[in-house]
């Protein structure tokens, strides 16, 4: 292995080398750090929503809240919906999960004295109001507990609402609220006016903002407000669940004509728009990324092909002396492993500062380690890709020719 | 000279026809994803109503009881109880007073099959369309008097002409609102879309414009299904309509404008004061505070401008650096090649500089070629980023600094890595070319 002529020779002619090894060290720096990136992003959309997105859908109505027949009205929407052969189940709900639309209360593990709750964020949940068949549309998974009872589901009008319920409970406030006991027939209240029996606790359900710092934290309620503006969630077994939404749509519209229906998504639709900025960073940085080892490349196979033309006569003399073709060729890989090592170490001093400057600028995360080496063995397998045509090709020229002509 | 120069760099170029190609290419990927990030950058980081910012302002009354703060934005409530932003409009202490809020009302016409539709509907004070420069076209604000009144009447955006058939001249005409009759008034242009949304930055800072705009007063008469975040840190029975509104829901913006800086210092006292009486009544438990903020303060107290925005931009110029580092070596082995040339020209009695001149304007004009690529793959940049960001109803189009600033990337991108490579060309020594070999 020729190490030593081959960096003497570096030596002789070094800004080439340099600005090659500058350029190669900045690139593992930027592909390390947006390799980095892009893999938190992935983690953060990939979270699991606890709930089976596929077949699920969204409708919304909204009525005129001066009419008196609101809540029969909304019921009657219910059983239409239940009624349709494509509809295998229904339900009414107030929050959506990962949607962006939902409600948000504190509650605390004793009843307040003053009016004054303590709500502070931590011990606030998203709360899903529902009426009854809610885990077999959501697809929500119970651990701990039972199920509400039929008669524990309520409708009410607006003002009238019960000042006790039982309640389900995600893992994660089971966790943070009852940390080494049975959560199962204590008490949350929320200041002092309302009061919920833990009945049950749920595999974490993602709450209406995944953005929030603790997305977990989701509580289900079976009580449920007849309001002007409601949500419906339907299960749907269909292999087309946007055909059968449209449709579902226009029949609820046609239905009863005095109230409006929109806005109606999938749960997949939903998932998406909210995730929108993430899909769209991955992308951007994954584009970048390819352009990056792109530009690398063709700045790898111009700069060879022009430093192995230098080199024709150094390389017809050692041809003609004996050196096999792949002697050639193992000189040249062995230059650019050298440029690519010197890179590397100059590059992981790169990323890591940069990495250091983008955390406490910009607030973002920090690198995970793993992706620097792995940039450098990306920029290795390109640059010596790259090098490999420009070089077989000097490698293969008759050594007669390289000597005499010029 | 430069003539020259520009040729013997066209022609020199043309010889290594693959070669040029590729800078040509690097360089153009590298400015054409710059130029596409700062579009996008600077049309979400820019202040439409940065003119204004000595002269409008947001208020923030700390009304808030729980200890840990307001969970959101700086830790201070971004919106009004009703009970406080009726008190500042009835005060009529600021010169302008702007409150306002986002609701999805029913809106239909009368006779005519025309479908009825929920749309997003901002209810304001008269004083919101002075303080953000809204565009009218036809008609104008309502009066005061309607203000204070809560009256049925509507500015609508000109995109509601033709989707509830209101005609050629809709003023005057009347719209079904939440199934009462209102008169429209005056009509939006469609054009009109503060870039970010200054008086409503929450959630969606690049939403669409309101469809209608009413009277905010016209809470007192109905329950408006609000569109935006209510928040409280406070149990209360808000069922009915009354009990809403005196409750400690904060579910409103205030704005103030100031026609002077007294008025503006006469707002803060008053402010003061209120707050004041207001402890007094037991309110406002814990803080005392109030603040005044500027449309550059408001925009990022919201976050317009993400960690993500800025991560891009810095995305892009290091990619635009290693173009140009890939640049300066692929001319160093391009120049290391014409060395014989340099060298016989030398010998022939051009100076170093004269060398160093003619190289640097081959480097030049490689990079103005890249660049104008750049500003045809920036084209589709800004076409693929619109498809990837759903929200981005209005993002620009590159605008002529945009162009500008390109040209000069370009020049100090050419000039920075043509620099060693024609430094080092220059310094040929002409005795090594002139042998035979």
């Amino acid at each position: 292995m020729e190490f030593s002529p081959v960096f003497k020779s570096m030596l002789r002619r070094p800004t080439g080398p340099i600005l090659i090894i500058m350029q190669l060290a900045i690139t593992i720096a930027i592909v390390s750090n947006a390799l980095s990136f892009i893999q938190q992003r992935l983690e953060f959309v990939n979270r699991d929503t606890g709930i089976q997105t596929e077949g699920l859908l969204k409708l919304w109505t909204q009525r005129d809240s001066s009419k008196d027949n609101m809540l029969e009205s909304i019921r009657q929407d219910l059983e239409f919906l239940r009624s349709q052969a494509a509809v295998e189940s229904a339900v009414i709900i107030h929050t959506v999960p990962m949607s962006s639309y939902g409600e948000i209360a504190g509650y605390s593990t004793s009843p307040s004295d003053s009016n004054i709750e303590v709500s502070s964020y931590s011990n606030a949940a998203s709360t899903f109001s529902v009426t009854e068949g809610w885990r077999e549309t959501l697809g929500i998974e119970l651990i701990k507990g039972r199920d509400f009872n039929p008669n524990e589901y309520e409708l009410f009008e607006s003002g009238s609402g019960p000042s006790s319920s039982p309640i389900i409970i995600s893992e994660h406030i089971a966790k943070n609220l009852f940390p080494n006991e049975d959560p199962i027939g204590k008490f949350l209240y929320i200041g002092h006016l309302m009061s919920f029996e833990i009945i049950g606790v749920m595999r974490n359900v993602m709450a209406h903002d995944p953005y929030w710092e603790t997305p977990y934290q989701t509580v289900v309620y079976p009580k449920v407000e007849a309001r002007s503006s409601l949500h419906y969630l339907v299960r749907v077994n269909d292999p087309n669940p946007d055909i059968v939404l449209a449709d579902l749509t226009t029949k609820l519209r046609g239905y009863d004509k005095d109230r409006i229906v929109g806005d109606e998504k999938t749960m997949k639709q939903i998932i998406d728009d909210t995730y929108n900025g993430e899909y769209a960073m991955i992308t951007l940085l994954s584009v970048v990324l390819f352009l990056l080892v792109c530009v690398n490349a063709l700045g790898v196979v111009g700069l060879t092909s022009f430093s192995v033309q230098q080199r024709r006569r150094q390389i017809g003399i050692r041809r003609a002396l004996g050196a096999t073709r792949f002697a050639i060729v193992r000189y040249f890989a062995i230059e650019n492993v050298m440029i690519v090592g010197m890179a590397l170490s100059i590059g992981t001093i790169a990323a890591v500062l940069a990495n250091m400057q983008l955390v406490s600028a910009y607030n973002l995360d920090p690198i995970n380690w793993r992706f620097i080496p792995v940039s450098g063995l990306i920029v290795l397998c390109i640059t010596l890709g790259a090098a490999l045509v420009p070089v077989r090709r000097a490698a293969q020229a008759s050594p007669v020719d390289a000597v005499t002509s010029y | 000279m430069m003539t020259y120069y520009s040729w013997l760099a066209m022609l020199s170029i043309r010889k290594t026809p693959i070669l040029s190609l590729l800078m040509v290419l690097a360089i153009s990927v590298g400015i054409a994803s710059c130029l596409t990030i700062i579009t996008i950058y600077s049309a979400i980081s820019t202040n439409p109503l940065a003119h204004k910012n000595d002269e409008i302002a947001a208020i923030q009354l700390n009304a808030w009881g729980d200890e840990g703060g307001y969970f959101d934005n700086n830790g201070v409530p971004v919106l009004l109880t009703y009970k406080d932003a009726k008190a500042l409009y009835e005060s009529g202490v600021a010169d302008q007073i702007a409150l306002h809020f986002n609701g999805g009302l029913t809106y239909s016409r009368i006779g005519a099959d025309i479908k009825s539709g929920v749309e997003e509907t901002r209810l304001v004070t008269r004083d919101f369309f002075s303080i953000f420069d809204v565009e009218l076209i036809q008609g104008q604000a309502w009066s005061e008097q309607d203000d204070r009144m809560g009256e049925r009447v509507v500015v609508i955006n000109e995109s509601m002409i033709g989707r509830y058939a209101l005609g050629e001249n809709p003023i005057g005409n009347s719209l079904i609102i939440e199934g009462v009759a209102h008169t429209v008034v005056g009509v939006v242009s469609e054009r009109w879309n503060l870039t970010p949304a200054v008086y409503d930055p929450q959630g969606r800072p690049f939403r669409e414009p309101p469809k209608a705009y009413i009277p905010f007063f016209q809470v007192e008469q109905m329950r408006i299904p609000i569109w935006g975040n209510v928040a409280s840190w406070r149990n209360e029975d808000v069922s009915s309509n009354q009990a809403f509104l005196n409750s400690e829901v904060v579910w409103i913006y205030a704005w103030a404008g100031f026609h002077s800086r007294n008025n503006k210092e006469d707002f803060d006292q008053f402010l003061r004061s209120y707050v004041q009486s207001q402890k007094a009544k037991g309110r406002f438990p814990l803080y005392q505070d109030h603040y005044f903020q500027s449309p550059e303060q408001w925009l990022t107290i919201f976050n317009v401008v993400t960690k993500d925005d800025r991560l891009l931009l810095v995305m892009a110029f290091s990619f635009l650096l290693v173009c140009l580092i890939n640049s300066t070596v692929l001319l160093l082995a391009k120049f290391a090649k014409k060395a014989p040339e340099a060298g016989v020209r030398r010998a022939l009695g051009a100076s170093k500089f004269s060398i160093f001149v003619q190289h640097l304007t081959e480097s030049m004009l490689i990079s103005i070629l890249g660049a104008l690529l750049g500003f045809v793959f920036s084209w589709f940049g800004l076409v693929g980023v619109r498809q990837l960001y759903h929200d981005y109803n209005a993002v620009a189009s590159i605008s002529i600094s945009t162009y500008l600033f390109a040209v000069l990337l370009a020049l100090i991108t050419g000039l920075i890595s043509g620099l060693i490579p024609s430094f080092k060309v220059s310094r040929t020594a002409p005795a090594l070319y002139l042998k035979a070999e």
